[in-house]
């Protein structure tokens, strides 16, 4: 009986054991490895710009700055969206999608909505204003078509052009 | 001795068994005894020749049999009920149970995490929602924060995915690492000027503080796993254990000049 008893216990402490090591949900490392490893230029270009952000201002020229920057991101996003839609991976160009339009109405529309303020009807800083808001509008325009297919990334690309065309305007 | 005990003596000792000497003095004198010796020395001499009947045949038989008998059966466990208690039951219910939490945590542990396509990249979200909030920091105060929390993220990922990940992809993770620290944070510590309000430099130097903290923590902490990586992710990591500790010592002197320009005590090595 004693050795039934210590064989149980035994097999118990080492169940407790083995439990304890599994690791919590989530992303593993070996997935995460496997995500940086295909995502690696976009973090580059994230980081990279972040940094270039922190050295601006919040002010009417770092706005613009902050917008620009933000846009050239964007851009390099909305390459990697196509090339997505492309290949029909609609998983990936769904949430690639879903950070441009981050980027845009937190990046790109929130700098100009910031600039709109300080910038008077009509004046050439509005034509600047104006010109960046059509630079990122360019942009989103081929996702238009390309994620005709993807219902809710479309409807991200339309929110990201009205947020910008509203941003600009007084 | 009487002759009923002597004849008793002599049946029980035919053969070569010798007679004790008190029933050898009792034969001596007693006829009747003689002669009863004299039978029993006859039936004992003509007994090896009495003809035995061939007992081969029969032989042969018992021995087949004895062959051919089948082994003893041990009763099923099944019918043994006898032996089964109630505590053996439970034992061995619960010894079941554990053994088959034994192998599903095994197997758990062991199971390949990526069966089907990848999931969402949560690091990519992080980076981006850090860099949006950068996008639009009102202050420096922010920013210092929005990159120290990127460092941070980066260092966090790096440790993540040592063990794992190739040496290129941990040596971008690394160059990532030192853009932020050294050309973010260190670069905008360097912005503090004298020109700039008292206020907002006290400000900034109270947040640089314990960021220089962190950097050293981090410094020594990924210094020590390099240790224990793959030789392909040890670089990487030293670099990155430099990165922090040279930048924690630049902002660490920045802090120590500020302060005594202020007239405030410096901290101690290590100590916000």
């Amino acid at each position: 009986m004693n050795r039934w008893l210590t064989s149980v216990a035994f097999c118990a402490a080492l169940a407790a054991l083995v439990g304890a090591q599994i690791q919590a949900p989530g992303i593993s490392p070996a997935d995460q490895a496997k995500l940086f490893q295909r995502n690696r230029l976009l973090i580059r270009a994230a980081v990279e710009s972040s940094v270039a952000l922190s050295d601006q201002n919040a002010d009417y020229n770092g706005y613009f700055v902050r917008a620009d920057l933000c846009t050239s991101l964007a851009k390099r996003w909305a390459s990697e969206i196509e090339s997505a839609a492309k290949a029909n991976e609609r998983e990936r160009a769904s949430e690639l999608t879903n950070l441009l339009g981050k980027v845009i109405d937190d990046g790109v529309a929130a700098n100009l909505k910031l600039s709109r303020k300080q910038i008077e009807s009509g004046s050439m800083q509005e034509k600047d204003l104006f010109r960046r808001r059509d630079e990122a509008i360019k942009i989103l325009r081929p996702l238009e078509a390309a994620l005709r297919d993807i219902e809710a990334a479309h409807k991200t690309v339309n929110d990201g052009i009205d947020n910008l065309n509203r941003a600009a305007n007084k | 001795m009487k002759c009923k005990h002597a004849l008793h003596r002599l049946l029980a000792t035919s053969g070569r068994r010798k007679l004790s000497p008190v029933v050898l003095n009792h034969v001596k004198g007693c006829q009747r005894c003689q002669r009863w010796q004299a039978k029993l020395s006859e039936i004992d001499r003509a007994m090896p020749r009495i003809p035995v009947p061939d007992s081969h045949a029969a032989k042969a038989d018992l021995v087949q049999r004895f062959l051919a008998e089948p082994a003893t059966i041990a009763t099923p466990w099944w019918r043994s009920r006898s032996q089964i208690t109630w505590q053996r039951t439970v034992i061995a219910v619960a010894a079941v149970a554990v053994f088959a939490l034994l192998v599903s945590g095994v197997f758990n542990r062991e199971r390949k995490a990526n069966v089907g396509p990848l999931p969402p990249d949560e690091f990519l979200a992080e980076m981006t929602d850090l860099h949006n909030k950068l996008a639009t920091a009102p202050t420096e105060q922010k920013r210092v924060e929005g990159l120290a929390t990127l460092a941070d993220k980066l260092d966090s990922r790096t440790r993540n995915v040592a063990r794992v990940a190739d040496a290129t992809d941990l040596n971008e993770l690394a160059q990532l690492y030192e853009i932020v620290v050294k050309k973010g944070l260190v670069g905008l510590s360097n912005r503090i000027a004298d020109d700039m309000p008292i206020a907002q430099r006290k400000t900034l130097i109270d947040l640089i503080d314990p960021i220089a903290d962190r950097l050293l923590r981090t410094g020594n902490e990924v210094e020590e796993l390099a240790g224990k990586v793959p030789p392909s992710a040890t670089a990487s990591l030293k670099k990155i254990a430099a990165v922090a500790k040279e930048a924690q010592q630049i902002l660490r002197k920045k802090v120590r000049e500020e302060k005594l320009a202020n007239g405030r005590t410096p901290p101690e090595e290590g100590k916000s």
